[in-house]
Parts: structure tokens; sequence; C-alpha cells
């Protein structure tokens, strides 16, 4: 095939056409648009823009992320917080439970396994005879999905956390591990983020 | 009768005398939609794309050169416009699609034609479609399609010779298919 045969046969392919009204309102919509852009731009210079550029609409969604970022970052410092407030054993606190075990040390002398102070107050976990004493007693505060919970127990009990059942153990650096069915949680190390719970402990009969 | 060229020089004089433009909008209106519909196979985007031309050309009303000719500067922009189309690309096949349709609907041997050729002519890189819209369609010289492509002459008869065979091939393959061309 020649090139002028090509350029018939391309030519040969009109442009779809369109309607007289459309060649008639085209150069109108033109012009109503240059006249739009002109009289937005010298609005823009006349009134320049009083809003902070934040405020504007190409920032606008940068600024609601980073004010979601930011408050994330805050509720997540908050919550931290509170948490580790929650989870911090006070001197008023370790003298308290000191106080109450003395008590009923001299009621029950060797028959604690355990004081429980939860949101309903304090609860006694007694043993029938009075073989417990292996060790001295510790304060422990235990939070977790439903709350925070302190016990006085010594090593080697068993405590109910939330209706599970874990036992105390102090290691030779006088660490507190608590070993649950499948999980163990330790002063030692920090709790994992997704930990079922969080634990510190003091020994009470220290300040 | 007041040449295109005068009228935009009177547009240009006038700081930007609207009837003066609305006019010369009016002469190559029907130019610029050919080209850029070629260019993209897309009534639409054609629509849209020599509405953005004559914007362009509005708003650049103090860079066209008085010595130049108006066609030549409109064509320019156009190209530009319809290069710079490709990120918008993925619209025109559904345009496409849709005037084909409307075109089968009516089943004329010749609009059939005119779409094979047409969707020949989208089968090749832009830039040589460009090439050869400006020059076979639009009679341009080498050395205005050049000027409106923004490349050397050399450049526009090495991609017109590319798309030429590529096109003689396509529309063997559909002789061959026993389509209608």
């Amino acid at each position: 095939m020649k090139n002028s045969e090509l350029d018939q046969i391309l030519k040969s392919a009109p442009v779809p056409d369109r309607p007289g009204a459309y060649w008639d309102q085209f150069p109108r919509r033109v012009m109503a648009k240059t006249v739009r852009l002109s009289t937005r731009a010298e609005a823009a210079v006349t009134h320049p823009r009083t809003e902070p550029f934040w405020l504007r609409s190409r920032f606008r969604l940068a600024t609601v992320g980073l004010g979601l970022a930011i408050f994330g970052l805050l509720l997540g410092f908050v919550l931290g917080f509170w948490q580790g407030r929650n989870l911090s054993i006070t001197g008023p606190q370790l003298a308290a439970a000191r106080k109450y075990f003395q008590e009923i040390e001299t009621l029950f002398p060797g028959q604690v396994q355990a004081i429980v102070f939860d949101q309903q107050g304090p609860h006694l976990v007694l043993a029938e005879h009075s073989n417990i004493h292996a060790s001295s007693p510790l304060y422990l505060r235990v939070c977790g999905p439903k709350g925070c919970q302190s016990y006085v127990t010594f090593s080697g009990q068993q405590i109910r956390i939330n209706g599970e059942t874990c036992e105390v153990l102090l290691d030779h650096q006088d660490n507190v591990l608590l070993i649950g069915q499948d999980w163990v949680l330790s002063t030692a190390q920090a709790p994992a983020k997704r930990a079922r719970y969080q634990v510190s402990a003091r020994p009470l009969m220290t300040l | 009768m007041v040449a295109p060229d005068d009228r935009l020089r009177r547009a240009k004089c006038q700081n930007g005398g609207q009837e003066a433009f609305e006019n010369l909008v009016r002469e190559n209106q029907r130019m610029i939609h050919s080209l850029c519909y070629r260019l993209t196979g897309s009534m639409e985007d054609a629509e849209d794309l020599a509405q953005e031309t004559f914007v362009q050309a509005f708003q650049n009303l103090a860079e066209f050169r008085a010595e130049a000719k108006a066609s030549s500067w409109l064509y320019r922009i156009a190209v530009n416009c319809c290069l710079n189309w490709l990120k918008r690309r993925q619209r025109q096949d559904q345009t496409h699609q849709e005037w084909g349709r409307q075109e089968a609907e009516v089943a004329h041997d010749d609009t059939r034609r005119a779409q094979q050729i047409q969707e020949a002519l989208m089968k090749l890189p832009t830039k040589q479609r460009a090439a050869i819209v400006l020059t076979t369609y639009d009679g341009l010289t080498h050395a205005e399609a050049a000027r409106a492509l923004g490349c050397s002459e050399t450049t526009v008869s090495w991609r017109l010779f590319a798309a030429r065979g590529k096109i003689k091939r396509l529309l063997k393959q559909l002789q061959k298919t026993g389509d209608a061309v």
C-alpha cells in the first residue's frame, strides 16, 4: 500500500459530528469559563484568603489526619499513664494492706493463703491448717480488662484473677511470677502489648 | 473579513477583548475538536481538551508572538493538552465503547469503517499518532508539525514512517479478517 493510498483511507474516516447547537454554545462556554477563572483570580488578588492555610481545602484532609494522629498519640499516652498509675503500688496502699494482714494473721496465725482486695472489699482465703508461712508476704497488684485487684499472698500460693487460677512464685532475684493455664507474667519484664494482665509486686513488710 | 491572526492580535491588544477571542474560538473550534478527537479517540475527552486548549490560549495571550500563526499556536497548545491527556486515559475506553454501541445501532458501513480506522490510530503510540494527525488530517508540513510537537523535523519524519508502517499492518489485518476497511 502506498502512502497516498493510506492517507486516502485515513481521511475517509470522518470525525463524528456534533449537533449545530453544540458549535453555537461552545465558544460561549469557553468564554464563560475564562470569565469564571479570571473572576476567581481577581478575587484571590483583591480578597486574599484570610483563613489559616491548614483550613484550606487542599490541606484540610492532611490537617484532619494530623489531628487524628495527635489525638491517638495523646489518648495512648493518657491511657498508658492511667494504666501505669493504676498498676503502681503506693505507700498508703501498702501500709493499709500490711495493717490488715497483721490483724488477720493474729486471728488466723499461719492460715492466710491470700487476702484479695477488689471492688467489693477484702476477701480472705484461708488454709485449713497453719502451715503456710514458708516465705515472707507479697503485695501484688494485677490489672486486667475488668479492672484492678490487689492481693496479699505468699510464693507458692494460688490466687484467682477474674475467675482464672494462677500460681504465685518468687524467683531467686525476688521477681514475682504469675503462672496461669496458658500464660506467664513476670514483674521482671515489661508486659507485652497484648498481655491479658499487667502485674506489679512488692514485699509487704518493707516500705 | 478579518483574518484569524489579526483577530488574535486584536484580542491581545485589547487586553483580552472577549468578542474577538470568541470569534477566534468559533473559527478554530472544529479544527481543534477534530485534532483532539483524533488524538484521544474520545468525543467527551476531545470536548474537554478543546475547551482547555482555548482557555489556556486566552490565559496565555500575552505569550502569543505577533509574527506567529494563530492556528499553529493553538495547535501547539492543543497537542500539549492531548499529550497530557494520557494521564486521564481510563475514561477513553468507556466512552469509546459507548460511541461504538451507538454507531452499531445505526450499522452504517461508513461509520464502522471510520471507527475501525480510529481504533487503528489509537493503537499507535501517542507521539506517532500526533504526527499522523497533524500531517495527514490537518495538512501541516513537517516543519509546522515539528513546531507544534516541540521536536525536530527529522523526529517527525521518523515518527510518520513508523506510524505508517504500523497502520498499514493493522489495516491489512482488518482486511484479512473480512472487516469493512
